[in-house]
């Protein structure tokens, strides 16, 4: 069950080398899907990978022993694409 | 009196607009304000759609002055705001250098940003001669003092003739931009809107951002760029300018511009809330 409300992020169910995420829809007309950003720093998100009009994924191939950052954005069907939301982090053991 | 009111428009009907009809603002009266607030929240649902972007640039040469705008240099007196061909409003710029400069460009400092989303209209007349590296808009991170750029994007003319566009951008991370990528050339005498989105690669790893559009339709994407090198890895895009070696070759080398706006993402679309690790 997702948490319904609130920023911050919180880890119920993340198996090591993965992490499923979660998000609120954006409403647009004209919505595209939304880009997942991660990286180990925090701030910057060295790959990312498009994941449809969805808003929950699951983000595989971690490594061990490292600390994820991740953002979500969205995108439009001109491929115009939003700020980062908030970030949220995962430690993978 | 006057005020500002929330109001839903094209670019083509009023001023200050993005594109896909998003919400902006124009001046009414003050009445109308908290009426058409409340009735657009209601449209969407939520409040949480409100645009996260943060505008680092606006000008559609309504009011001001272009020194009083573009406070990096002292703009020529060839640059001037005029009501002859305008986008919308009354007032657009006309940029005209004259012969051999090559220097005369309209620079401002925006805040450093590693994504940029910009946004102009742009009108070239069809007298207009081609030449090689005519550069027009860009956006860069500056060196020391100089536009030039340790890592910049160019939207450029080229030496196709009439409105040739290339997109020019540092392509090793450690320069201002060596590579021309010829896309097309476009009709003369008639406004086009031009949007750029520029993301930063991480420093050392080519996987930086381009994408152009032109009248709403993407017309050129590069996903894998290296604007900077690790040695070079500073902080985000700080300016933005108008043109250099346009070279002023003529009566010939003009053209108009209007609605400029600068963001540091894409203000028509929020970006998703609430993101949570499940």
């Amino acid at each position: 069950m997702l948490i319904a409300c609130g920023p911050s992020a919180s880890a119920t169910s993340t198996t090591a080398g993965a992490a499923t995420l979660a998000w609120d829809a954006v409403i647009a007309p004209n919505l595209g899907g939304y880009r997942v950003y991660y990286g180990t720093t925090s701030g910057t998100y060295t790959q990312s990978v498009p994941v449809g009009d969805v808003t929950t994924y699951t983000l595989g191939g971690l490594n061990g022993n490292a600390t994820y950052y991740v953002a979500v954005t969205a995108f439009d069907t001109s491929n115009h694409e939003s700020a980062f939301s908030n970030e949220v982090s995962k430690a993978i053991p | 009196m006057s005020d500002h009111v929330l109001t839903l428009a094209t670019p083509q009907q009023q001023k200050g607009l993005s594109s896909s009809g998003r919400v902006s603002v124009a001046k009414r009266g003050k009445s109308s304000c908290l009426v058409a607030m409340i009735w657009f929240l209601w449209l969407t649902g939520s409040a949480q759609n409100a645009s996260a972007a943060t505008q680092l640039f606006g000008y559609d040469f309504e009011s001001g002055t272009l020194a009083s705008k573009f406070t990096l240099n002292v703009p020529t007196a060839t640059n001037v705001i005029q009501s002859l061909v305008v986008h919308s409003g009354t007032k657009a710029l006309l940029y005209q250098p004259v012969f051999g400069d090559t220097s005369g460009n309209l620079a401002a400092a925006i805040t450093p940003s590693t994504t940029v989303y910009a946004t102009w209209w742009w009108w070239v007349p069809s007298t207009i001669v081609g030449a090689s590296g005519r550069h027009g808009f860009r956006i860069t991170k500056r060196a020391g003092n100089s536009t030039v750029g340790n890592y910049q994007v160019d939207t450029v003319m080229d030496s196709g003739g009439g409105f040739s566009i290339d997109i020019l951008f540092s392509g090793d991370g450690v320069d201002s931009g060596s590579t021309y990528h010829r896309l097309f050339n476009l009709p003369t005498n008639q406004w086009f809107k031009f949007e750029i989105r520029c993301t930063l690669n991480t420093p050392g790893i080519a996987n930086g951002v381009l994408t152009l559009w032109i009248n709403n339709v993407q017309r050129f994407t590069a996903t894998n760029v290296l604007y900077r090198s690790a040695a070079t890895g500073m902080n985000g895009f700080d300016t933005f300018l108008l043109t250099t070696n346009f070279d002023g070759a003529g009566a010939e080398s003009y053209w108009y511009m209007d609605d400029v706006e600068v963001w540091d993402g894409f203000p028509g679309l929020s970006p998703p809330p609430n993101l949570r690790v499940q």
